[in-house]
């Protein structure tokens, strides 16, 4: 107990996990602001009195007579369903009632099922129906994914702290010389550890629960409430369903927790395990989107960390595990019974190992080497682990780009496909070959329906000749609508004199024009490892004293500062490279692009003549007047904030100055030249701090 | 006052091809021992083992006759150890570390222990103080306090005035010095004066073995040290084995300090210095 108080004394005596944690809270007020401010969500609980007073059942169109009422959509729809839900059940009722009487399902397992099934409909048919905000439910219990998240890397940072500063002050021999063994050594970290995450995890469902009960959620309604009817969820009350919902992430943590511990009893190095682990959870969040259900591997999208922590998955699994009985679906909760003692012990053992050899740190600075770049490079990407995050940012960049596959459905994909062929300049030539495909496809489809009526004629009997022809007429007439779409649209390109046909879609899907939020996240890709890169590179650099050999050498201060700040803009373009890079072959892959050739007034609908490529050169611009902001103020703020502090704090200002009105955003902006006089305000007052935050750091 | 003893028996210890550890012999007993060597001499080896952070290939140490290795946690219970380590980054306070090092020792009610150990280092009034804002001395003290924590029988001490200036060593030999009646002290170090003055036994230590373990009177008399203004040249043609201790230049005039087995020139006072470099140089 005396141990675990002092393991707990060392975890809250950090100002990083301090300032996590009030991020932590934060995030947890703004998501319920957030979810509270939804026009849905504000809409349906306002609508809600009357729901509950109004007699729907004498109306025969009962939505119509909602609106009729003056309610809202979400709140008609929701009348609606209150009348659906009794038809469908009633009539489920019925076909149960068929079922059980008849010779098909005579069998004894059958029988039970069927009267368990009907029990529960006339259970669910006597109790009235309830209105309530489901849909501020399902809004906010959809932010649980994120939350498991935040668990997991609170949980991992208290331990990679722990073991870090055991690492770094070098008190394992020292721990050896106390008579306390390393196994109550390692179970009071991870009993303080998990004391820190249950004591937020609690804090955390606690805001959720005093959020449901002032919104009037009935956590005791049944599942059904979600608006869902599926059958098989109706009997899980929603409060059950929350609580195993957050509850599958607390085991996730546990798991993790223990990988990291194993891990770093096996490689000595708590950072490397740090980021091993939190790339195990992105491996695993990619096999589970892309292994295919039909793969052998199936089994592995069950056998999923990632699976506990998207918490809609696991309360699938859940409900599953409630219902039928299937062995498949036990692999969860077996999977957490077996891995977490196997990883226990494991720890345990291999902990007891670690502490009993000693590590040691190689510092060397060549400072007078010629390959001082490479040096520097060396250190950043292997010696401060900059590769790994390199690695998740691609990782992610890939994931996303194979996600957006997904994304579209076939009908869109095939129209794409299709499109690419008469993608360039809007001239006779293209009309023309247009025309004639047209004519070639209308003619391909008058033809496939004159055999499909003489099939119809002779009771399905057409010849073998016919049959085949039939076949390739198919795969034009798919096409139909498709041409007579892309007919239309390059007659009224040529009309309005535009040079190409060319795929805009593509490029508003670049700048994001439909999710301005998008470019932003994508910014903050680039950003937060950058940040972290020169935060973890130049802390180290004041913290371990280091800057006071390299600014008495020949290199000397100024020197030094401006050959680090050029890596770091370095580091910036490989990300943009990999980000951007990636994401253009995302478009590419289902896109042509023309757009190059176009003004932006064409493609953009900006108020500009101004040339495509001229536009690309000044919004590359503002992303590297972004950068070297950024880079220049961590560099300027790594003299006094470690790794995780800093990174944290700039990362906070960046998006503050992001969201203020005109500020840093309107330089991401795919339309910053809707706004000029703004938009050079904000570039100038950008190079201006940049510029003085570089003098000041030089001088200094 | 109650006696202790800590025999080192046949002690071996191999990285590899290299012999660390080559049948290690002593026995200790209560008062102050300096354990000096060369680097790589294997003294940390030594200390490792002692700590039962390294595990010996061959040999066992008794404590009072008995196995450490059936002793177990109570042998841990009675050891103090002070690693060689200014590194100290935690984000604790000097207080808080050691009711963090008192957990890990199993004190039951450390406050009172913490606050008497805290005024023999001369750290009361730096208690609240953060461990990342220490002078290497500071954290020194603080270190020495923590292996005290437990009042051991074996007090073991890695290098620990390493970095700390002429007045902040005095202190801390000092310090060493007082507490030194009832226990065993091995202090593992490079530098001479700090066992100089304290240390009741002196060991040497040279490539894993053992080369002398002796009062430092007993090491002085076995060796006799000359002055000669002679140049080296002369001096080595007289006796070619001596081994030159220092160079003066004094009145013109430069003075050899030598180590030799037939007597040259005149003969002065031996130092540990002397002896030190008679032995391992």
């Amino acid at each position: 107990m005396l141990m675990v108080r002092a393991e707990l004394t060392r975890l809250f005596k950090n100002r990083s996990l301090i300032l996590l944690i009030i991020t932590f809270f934060c995030l947890s007020i703004f998501q319920c602001i957030y979810v509270s401010s939804e026009e849905d969500v504000r809409s349906l609980s306002n609508d809600i009195p009357v729901l509950e007073t109004t007699d729907f059942s004498q109306s025969d169109d009962t939505y119509s007579y909602a609106k009729a009422l003056g309610l809202s959509e979400p709140a008609a729809f929701r009348a609606g369903t209150n009348e659906k839900y009794t038809t469908v059940y009633t009539e489920l009722l019925q076909n149960t009632n068929d079922k059980l009487g008849s010779v098909l399902f005579s069998s004894e397992r059958n029988q039970m099922e069927l009267k368990k099934q009907k029990a529960i409909l006339e259970d669910l048919l006597s109790e009235p129906f309830i209105f309530m905000n489901d849909i501020l439910f399902t809004q906010y219990t959809s932010f649980n994914m994120y939350w498991s998240f935040i668990y997991l890397f609170i949980g991992l940072y208290c331990t990679y702290l722990l073991i870090q500063q055991d690492t770094d002050s070098a008190l394992f021999p020292l721990f050896n010389s106390c008579s306390t063994s390393s196994r109550s050594l390692l179970l009071s970290k991870i009993i303080s550890i998990l004391f820190t995450v249950t004591m937020l995890y609690l804090i955390k469902t606690g805001i959720d629960l005093l959020y449901f009960q002032i919104n009037g959620l009935s956590l005791s309604a049944p599942f059904q409430m979600l608006n869902s009817i599926d059958i098989i969820s109706y009997t899980l009350p929603l409060g059950t369903y929350y609580t195993l919902l957050t509850a599958s992430s607390f085991i996730s943590v546990l798991l993790l927790l223990m990988f990291f511990i194993f891990l770093y009893s096996l490689t000595k190095s708590s950072t490397l395990s740090f980021f091993v682990s939190i790339a195990l959870i992105i491996i695993e969040m990619l096999l589970y989107r892309f292994l295919s259900i039909a793969s052998s591997f199936a089994i592995l999208k069950q056998c999923n960390i990632y699976t506990l922590l998207t918490m809609d998955q696991l309360s699938d699994q859940i409900i599953y595990v409630f219902h039928r009985i299937i062995p498949l679906n036990y692999l969860i909760p077996v999977l957490c019974l077996l891995l977490l003692p196997v990883f226990t012990i494991l720890s345990i053992v291999f902990f007891h190992k670690a502490v009993y050899r000693k590590s040691s740190k190689d510092k060397h600075i060549f400072l007078h080497s010629r390959h001082f770049t490479l040096y520097q490079l060396k250190e950043i990407f292997i010696q401060r682990k900059a590769l790994l995050i390199l690695l998740v940012v691609f990782a992610y960049c890939f994931y996303d780009m194979n996600h957006y596959k997904v994304v579209k459905n076939n009908r869109e994909a095939s129209f794409e496909s299709f499109v690419q062929q008469y993608y360039g300049p809007v001239n006779d030539e293209l009309i023309e070959r247009i025309k004639t495909d047209r004519r070639e496809i209308h003619h391909a489809s008058e033809r496939s329906d004159q055999i499909v009526s003489k099939m119809i004629e002779n009771d399905g009997n057409i010849t073998e000749e016919e049959s085949l022809e039939l076949y390739e007429l198919e795969s034009l007439r798919t096409h139909k609508d498709d041409i007579d779409e892309i007919f239309m649209e390059v007659q009224s390109l040529k009309e309005m004199n535009v040079k190409y046909y060319a795929d805009n879609k593509s490029l508003l899907l670049l700048v994001e024009k439909k999710n301005p939020t998008g470019t932003m996240i994508h910014v903050l890709f680039i950003l937060i490892p950058l940040i972290c890169i020169i935060f973890s590179t130049m802390s180290a650099f004041y913290q371990e004293n280091t800057y006071r050999y390299v600014f008495c050498t020949k290199t000397g201060e100024t020197k030094y500062l401006i050959r680090q700040w050029m890596h770091y803009f370095v580091i910036a373009l490989i990300l943009t490279g990999i980000v951007f890079g990636l994401f253009y072959l995302k478009i590419t892959r289902y896109y042509a692009y023309h757009f190059m050739n176009q003004t932006i007034n064409q493609s953009l609908g900006i108020h500009s003549k101004l040339h495509m490529s001229t536009w690309l050169l000044l919004y590359v611009l503002n992303f590297f007047s972004v950068f070297a902001f950024t880079i220049t103020s961590a560099m300027a703020l790594s003299r006094k904030l470690g790794t995780i502090a800093g990174t944290i704090t700039l990362t906070g200002i960046i998006i503050l100055l992001c969201i203020v009105p005109n500020g840093l955003f309107l330089l991401l902006r795919y339309d910053f030249l809707d706004h000029l006089l703004k938009y050079i305000f904000v570039l100038a007052f950008l190079v201006i701090v940049t510029v003085a935050l570089a003098i000041h750091q030089l001088v200094k | 006052m109650t006696t202790n003893q800590l025999k080192i028996s046949a002690l071996c210890k191999k990285y590899g091809k290299v012999q660390a550890l080559d049948h290690v012999d002593l026995l200790l007993s209560n008062g102050i021992y300096g354990l000096l060597g060369q680097n790589g001499a294997g003294k940390s080896t030594l200390l490792n083992i002692l700590t039962c952070s390294l595990q010996s290939d061959e040999g066992r140490i008794f404590y009072n006759g008995t196995d450490i290795r059936q002793l177990g946690s109570s042998y841990r219970n009675i050891l103090g150890y002070m690693p060689q380590t200014q590194q100290l980054s935690l984000d604790l306070s000097v207080e808080d570390f050691l009711y963090y090092i008192a957990s890990l020792k199993k004190i039951a009610k450390p406050k009172p222990v913490i606050s008497e150990l805290l005024h023999k280092v001369n750290m009361y009034d730096y208690r609240k103080r953060s461990l990342k804002g220490l002078s290497g001395g500071m954290k020194q003290r603080v270190m020495i306090a923590q292996a005290l924590l437990n009042d051991p029988k074996i007090l073991l001490l890695d290098e620990p005035t390493a970095g700390l200036d002429p007045i902040e060593r005095r202190n801390l030999r000092n310090l060493i010095a007082s507490i030194s009646s009832e226990r065993i002290i091995l202090l593992a170090t490079h530098v001479i004066s700090d066992v100089e003055f304290i240390a009741s036994q002196i060991i040497l230590m040279k490539q894993g073995k053992i080369l002398a373990c002796a009062s430092q009177q007993s090491l002085m008399e076995h060796t006799d040290v000359y002055e000669s203004s002679l140049d080296i040249n002369t001096l080595l043609s007289m006796n070619p084995s001596i081994k030159i201790v220092n160079q003066t230049y004094v009145d013109h005039e430069m003075h050899t300090r030598f180590i030799s087995d037939i007597p040259i020139g005149n003969c002065v006072s031996t130092t540990l210095d002397d002896v030190y470099l008679d032995w391992l140089g």
